[in-house]
């Protein structure tokens, strides 16, 4: 589920790419990339039971 | 209706190639998953939203050509910046998933396609991303689309939703591979969602004939 909500954050990131201030564009992309990010931390420690 | 001449019309088409390509890759990689019924790892998906989040930059940079007082220059160097630091990230992620499985005799996660195993192929596609987007960096003087287009043309539009379609199915695909589950299991052997709603099924119809029978 949370792979299903960054695509999400992914597509809405697509739907604001026409703004003419591109805030909220770059937030939103700093966002998905905040979280795979993360989600790669947390699949790369889980077998050292680091559980990140 | 504006219209774009010489070097930044061959700029404006490279940047739909660009989007249009990474497109390609990643419905590629779909077609591996539902036609080989090969069910994506976390790593994997991980590597897809790398991906798409690299090509949001050179949509980024089409989208802004349709509006009014955007400055080009800026445009540019956001775009590409965006492609750069999602390809960074993708290298990591298919980097670690090549040197899980370097060692010899290892057969490597899924089928090969064309001698090569996704990931690796993923990295590859990673470092184009990262030499193409600096190099039109380098050559932002000849490539910078400086010309504001009044509206978006029908390729522009083609490109804008296959990237929007690409992502939508991949929320789609990823939810049913998970399931209601946080995370996707590291081998992953049957999709959840599905597995989920048969269980459902099972239970209600065990529960409906416990009912008839009492």
């Amino acid at each position: 589920m949370i792979a299903a909500f960054i695509f999400i954050l992914i597509l809405m990131t697509a739907f604001t790419l026409r703004r003419k201030n591109p805030r909220v564009t770059l937030v939103l992309f700093g966002v998905s990339m905040v979280c795979v990010t993360l989600l790669f931390l947390h699949h790369a420690t889980d077998r050292l039971g680091l559980s990140f | 209706m504006n219209t774009l001449h010489g070097w930044q019309r061959v700029s404006f088409v490279l940047l739909h190639v660009y989007v249009l390509g990474v497109c390609g890759v990643v419905l590629g990689a779909m077609a591996v998953q539902f036609v080989g019924k090969e069910l994506p790892c976390p790593l994997c998906m991980l590597q897809r939203m790398a991906m798409l989040l690299a090509a949001l930059g050179p949509m980024f940079i089409i989208k802004q050509t349709s509006v009014r007082g955007s400055d080009s220059k800026v445009d540019q160097s956001i775009g590409f910046g965006m492609s750069i630091i999602a390809s960074v990230l993708g290298l990591f992620i298919s980097g670690r998933q090549v040197l899980l499985h370097i060692l010899p005799d290892d057969p490597g996660y899924g089928e090969a396609v064309f001698g090569l195993h996704l990931y690796t192929w993923a990295f590859i596609v990673f470092s184009t991303i990262l030499l193409v987007s600096g190099l039109s960096l380098m050559f932002s003087r000849f490539m910078t689309v400086s010309k504001s287009l009044d509206r978006m043309g029908p390729a522009s539009r083609v490109t804008v939703w296959v990237l929007r379609i690409t992502i939508a199915a991949n929320v789609i695909s990823v939810f049913t591979e998970s399931g209601t589950n946080w995370f996707l299991p590291d081998n992953p052997v049957q999709y959840e969602l599905i597995e989920e709603f048969k269980e459902f099924l099972r239970s209600r119809s065990s529960a409906d004939g416990a009912q008839k029978a009492s």
